[in-house]
């Protein structure tokens, strides 16, 4: 692996051969070249790097869901409260050994304490599992290096004499910190688990997960949905022990190759029953743009709670009302699964005078539930509509002709069709919010319009008049029952 | 000897009651104007497909308020409505706008709008949609004539419809009629308003034209949409302005795929 370092090509990673035939990481490739004249080399892309970490990270989740990036090379899993699934430690890392080694991977792991010691010994030592009681003396054994400090630092270290971990750990703390700074120490205490470093998981933790371990690979899509069943099943159980409800559910399929698939489902009320679910993951199954692919099967199916929420107490006796509500939640679940959140909207009032910012529309399965409308203040009953029931976004140009200045137009030509204007009533000045526009935003003079065949129109005219823009322009902004 | 439980019985027999007149006032619904209400001695069924044209790409803001307003009249309470359209629909014809909504009547509150991708996609939601009781109505909207709305696409909204006793209102703007199985088609037209006072434009009015009645006779009217009362109010024609009869002829039966015009 070579790679431009310092306007140089410097060789970045190499394998166990090179390695034996003297050549170093960091080494030039031209030096490298000298001595070897065949050498294979391919260009580092680091980007690629952490796709595949990703992926590997991805795949370690099936060990257990708190996987840690340690960038550039490294993983680092809590293992906590997983090891038995596999029968013991020296089970799981020889599974994890010999299913990545069938991928073509090399790899060094390290089960101990903490995560920094795992750490440490994975990349400085022969690693394994350590033994508790052994720890201390297999760190004490680890070079400065693996402490992870400055070169400067390192340096210092080295020219007092110092070697190994164990050689500084035994020395006065107020010495250290006196010299090399609060890093040195700190990077100590994590070691040796003085000092709690927790990692941090790349993916939420799930609230509540419950997942089935297939002795042969499913293939038959049946049968993947029969355990998704149960799993639900089971999963629901353990959530109404806890009167909880779903409100986002994943389920990871483990393919036996290594690829790992998730689907997430959200729902705008928390589900606590299989039915509702199993429905929902069924219709985002059956409207995948990628469908699920089985391949050669799935090893792992895990379906987890994301996201919870206090469920109220199962409600056997719902009267229609109630039921009829549920009805529409459950409504509006299935639609948005099916043509995704951002399609199924529900108009939510804002605070402001610009008619286009006035409503968002806010997904339906995610938006706050009771919204009230203020009667706009301008609209006393009895009036006919101040605001056009159809809104162009953005306004469309229209041509239009007015007899006097700074009036409503007498007629405009719209979409290629001309209207001669009756009635009309304005203007309704609408002034840009100046503390949210960059200079440029006109303030707007609004006027309702009809035409001689009885079409209403809201079109407004860019720009004060007064200030004597001598071709203002025109805009339709809506239409009017 | 046997004792009944009068008190009992009489319960059970008001209940009965109960949900029949429900039922009764669920199923039907009027305009509130009785000229219009004559030709609908049963009311407007309730639980049905009824189809609503714009007779020029220009009518589509009277189409829009008259399916606005029958919503209004077949579910007056605060049942959401739900509004199918399609992608494109809001750059066409613009998007549906609370604030304007309000003024006429629907409480923003209720509407919930779903975009679809395709003609099959509004379809299928409105199908989903009619087969929840607790809908108030659905406005249906897709673009001009799509292949998939046919007979029987829309004798199985229709079906729905009649079981849960949700209405359907097909929106068709930029559209022709063609065969379906909607119960009454309305072909409306702007037409001009009574001015609230110093020139301005009044309150909608709508020249629609029923050209297709399964329950009875078709007709004409010039309606005005009383938006407090929610009541619509059939009115004189402004004087001055010409009102033609309705250009359109019903359609005859067809081969599917012919253009009527």
């Amino acid at each position: 692996m070579v790679d431009k370092l310092a306007n140089a090509l410097r060789l970045t990673a190499v394998d166990e051969k090179a390695a034996k035939a003297g050549l170093y990481k960091g080494m030039a490739l031209t030096d490298a070249r000298a001595q070897f004249e065949k050498l294979d080399i391919a260009f580092a892309s680091p980007r690629k790097d952490a796709v595949l970490l990703e992926k590997l990270a991805d795949w370690c989740d099936r060990y257990t869901p708190l996987v840690a990036l340690d960038e550039p090379h490294g993983l680092i899993l809590d293992l906590t409260g997983c090891i038995h699934l596999f029968g013991d430690e020296t089970q799981l890392i020889e599974d994890i050994h010999k299913r990545l080694h069938r991928y073509g991977m090399i790899v060094r792991t390290a089960l101990a304490s903490n995560p920094a010691a795992a750490r440490a010994l994975a990349r400085h030592s022969p690693g394994g599992i350590i033994d508790r009681n052994d720890e201390t003396r297999r760190l004490y054994a680890l070079p400065l290096i693996s402490l992870d400090i400055e070169e400067t630092h390192l340096a210092g270290l080295k020219r007092a004499g110092l070697r190994s971990v164990g050689d500084i750990d035994v020395l006065p703390r107020a010495a250290l910190t006196a010299r090399f700074g609060t890093n040195l120490v700190n990077r100590l205490d994590a070691l040796f688990g003085r000092q709690d470093e927790p990692i941090t998981p790349r993916r939420i933790v799930p609230v509540c997960m419950v997942e089935r371990r297939m002795a042969e690979p499913l293939i038959a899509m049946e049968s993947v949905e029969h355990v998704l069943m149960s799993l639900s099943d089971e999963l629901f159980r353990r959530l109404q022990q806890r009167v909880e409800g779903a409100r986002e559910i994943e389920a990871s399929f483990f393919r036996a190759d290594g690829n790992v698939r998730r689907i997430s489902i959200q729902t705008g009320r928390p589900v606590t029953e299989t039915k509702p679910m199993f429905r929902l993951l069924k219709e985002r199954l059956s409207t995948l743009s990628d469908p699920l692919d089985a391949g050669y099967g799935f090893d792992i199916i895990r379906l987890a709670a994301i996201r919870v929420e206090q469920s109220q107490a199962i409600q056997k006796s719902l009267d229609d009302r109630a039921q009829e509500t549920e009805e529409i939640k459950t409504l509006v679940d299935r639609l948005s699964i099916r043509l995704g959140n951002s399609r199924v909207l529900r108009p939510l009032p804002v605070d402001t005078h610009i008619p286009e910012r006035a409503v968002s529309l806010e997904p339906a399965a995610t938006a706050k539930q009771d919204i009230v409308f203020e009667r706009t203040p301008e609209h006393n009953p009895g009036n006919p509509p101040e605001r056009p029931i159809r809104l162009f976004q953005p306004p469309e140009r229209i041509d239009a002709t007015f007899e006097v200045p700074d009036a409503a137009p007498a007629r405009f030509t719209w979409r290629r069709v001309q209207h001669i204007i009756t009635l009309a009533e304005g203007p309704e000045r609408i002034a840009p919010e100046w503390w949210r526009e960059h200079a440029g935003v006109l303030t707007r003079d609004y006027y309702r319009l009809e035409d001689n065949r009885g079409r209403r129109f809201w079109v407004f005219r860019e720009g004060l008049y007064e200030r004597g823009d001598p071709t203002p322009r025109w805009f339709l902004h809506g239409i009017f029952a | 000897m046997t004792t009944v439980d009068l008190a009992a019985l009489r319960r059970d027999i008001a209940s009965l009651g109960e949900r029949n007149a429900r039922a009764a006032q669920r199923s039907a619904f009027d305009f509130g104007d009785n000229d219009i209400d004559r030709v609908f001695r049963e009311g407007m069924q309730r639980g049905a497909v009824h189809e609503i044209f714009a007779e020029e790409a220009g009518d589509a803001g009277a189409a829009t308020g008259f399916a606005i307003a029958l919503v209004l009249r077949a579910s007056p309470d605060q049942s959401p409505v739900l509004w199918l359209e399609e992608d494109f629909a809001a750059q066409e014809n613009g998007f549906p706008y609370a604030p304007g909504l309000q003024n006429i009547g629907l409480d923003p509150q209720r509407l919930i709008i779903v975009r679809c991708a395709s003609p099959q996609d509004v379809l299928k939601a409105a199908s989903d949609s009619l087969g929840i009781r607790g809908t108030g109505a659905v406005v249906i909207a897709p673009r001009s004539n799509p292949k998939c709305l046919d007979l029987t696409a829309s004798r199985k909204l229709l079906l729905t419809a009649q079981q849960t006793d949700v209405p359907a209102f097909l929106l068709r703007l930029g559209a022709y009629p063609s065969e379906n199985a909607a119960v009454t088609r309305w072909l409306i037209r702007a037409a001009p308003s009574q001015s609230s006072g110093a020139n301005a434009p009044g309150h909608p009015v709508f020249d629609a034209t029923l050209i297709r009645n399964r329950q009875g006779m078709t007709g004409h009217w010039i309606l005005q949409w009383e938006s407090d009362d929610h009541v619509f109010r059939q009115i004189e024609p402004v004087s001055g302005t010409m009102v033609s009869a309705p250009s359109y002829r019903p359609p005859q039966t067809r081969k599917s795929g012919t253009r009527p015009y």
